[in-house]
């Protein structure tokens, strides 16, 4: 694997981890202040509602943000883990990995208008689960670009073994 | 020898989409909060397409921005400058976005009292907050510090950036021109 690829791979893996410590929220510290000023809450204020009976609670205090954003951030994390091994049985090669994207994308977006017009009363857990699937699927989408598979190539650079674009 | 004599294409710059991702999606943002603050003060609730409709909203920045650049000719991106261009957007995003907001206490000076007055009113009417830490919120309310300030701001900038680098990568993925294989 390129060295830039490396680099970019490791990046985004300490910032996405990063960024789910910092979405469970100052309950995983014992953080005495109301959650609501804690900075976790603040710095997450404009990306998520973070409204605390749609939040899992930890440590008696709910997450930074919402089930359906943690689990979004937790199973990128997870699938971005995956992802060697998504290149090792070459995941990409069957194709379907946008096409369950989309699909995901429309569940979620189902879920939430539904919940909204009042169809249905989706849970932490419904919520935590669709947004965890998103983020993996996302995830599992750059399957062929940090661990490409080595091919041998059948173009112009024949008979040497080459990596796959990165 | 071969190899060195090879260039690579020069790029088009990436500022004007950065700087038009930041600014749409910190106005939509900036005015998200704005409207959330008056139907606060107002009903003394969150509005529940505001809340659940747009959330994450913020972070399809760094999308748009790799969208609007990919419009700028036939050239091949890598993820590293997509990432690069995302967080560029989200950092953008997150500073007109609060930009906006503090831009609007001054139009609307009666805003800030407001909502202050609102969400204290909901603290102390609040039977699940613990008697114990009410002061403690409504001191916060008052006066949350330099440093919660601070704090708040940068990580708001930070993580506005990483998840919209995120983004940035996948527009890559989404908008990019796939190169021919050999």
């Amino acid at each position: 694997m390129p060295r830039d690829s490396i680099n970019l791979y490791v990046l985004v893996l300490i910032s996405v981890l990063g960024v789910v410590l910092v979405g469970l929220g100052g309950g995983l510290w014992g953080q005495q202040m109301p959650w609501q000023w804690q900075w976790q809450h603040q710095a997450f204020e404009h990306l998520c509602h973070q409204l605390p009976n749609r939040s899992i609670w930890m440590g008696g205090q709910p997450m930074a943000v919402c089930s359906r954003c943690i689990g979004i951030y937790a199973g990128f994390a997870v699938g971005w883990l995956l992802l060697p091994f998504a290149a090792y049985f070459n995941l990409s090669k069957y194709g379907q990995t946008p096409k369950f994207a989309l699909i995901i994308i429309a569940i979620n977006a189902i879920d939430i208008v539904g919940n909204i017009l009042g169809f249905w009363q989706n849970t932490l857990v419904s919520r935590l689960a669709l947004g965890s699937l998103l983020g993996m699927i996302i995830a599992l989408l750059f399957s062929s670009n940090f661990f490409g598979s080595i091919i041998k190539s059948m173009g112009n650079h024949h008979g040497r073994i080459t990596i796959s674009d990165t | 020898m071969e190899e060195s004599q090879y260039q690579t294409p020069s790029l088009p710059s990436y500022w004007n989409s950065v700087i038009l991702a930041g600014a749409i999606f910190g106005l939509i943002s900036g005015i998200r909060q704005l409207v959330g603050g008056y139907v606060v003060i107002s009903t003394g609730g969150q509005s529940n397409i505001l809340n659940f409709g747009l959330c994450l909203v913020g972070a399809f920045a760094g999308l748009t921005a790799l969208w609007h650049y990919n419009q700028l000719g036939d050239f091949s991106m890598t993820l590293g400058r997509g990432a690069l261009i995302g967080f560029l957007a989200g950092v953008g995003a997150a500073i007109v976005s609060m930009g906006v907001v503090s831009i609007w206490k001054f139009i609307d000076p009666s805003y800030g009292p407001a909502l202050m007055e609102t969400q204290i009113s909901i603290i102390e009417n609040d039977p699940n907050i613990p008697e114990g830490w009410k002061q403690t919120m409504i001191d916060a309310t008052y006066d949350p510090g330099l440093m919660m300030t601070i704090l708040s701001s940068v990580g708001g900038i930070v993580l506005n950036g990483v998840l919209n680098l995120l983004t940035g990568m996948l527009g890559v993925k989404v908008f990019g021109k796939t190169e021919k294989e050999f």
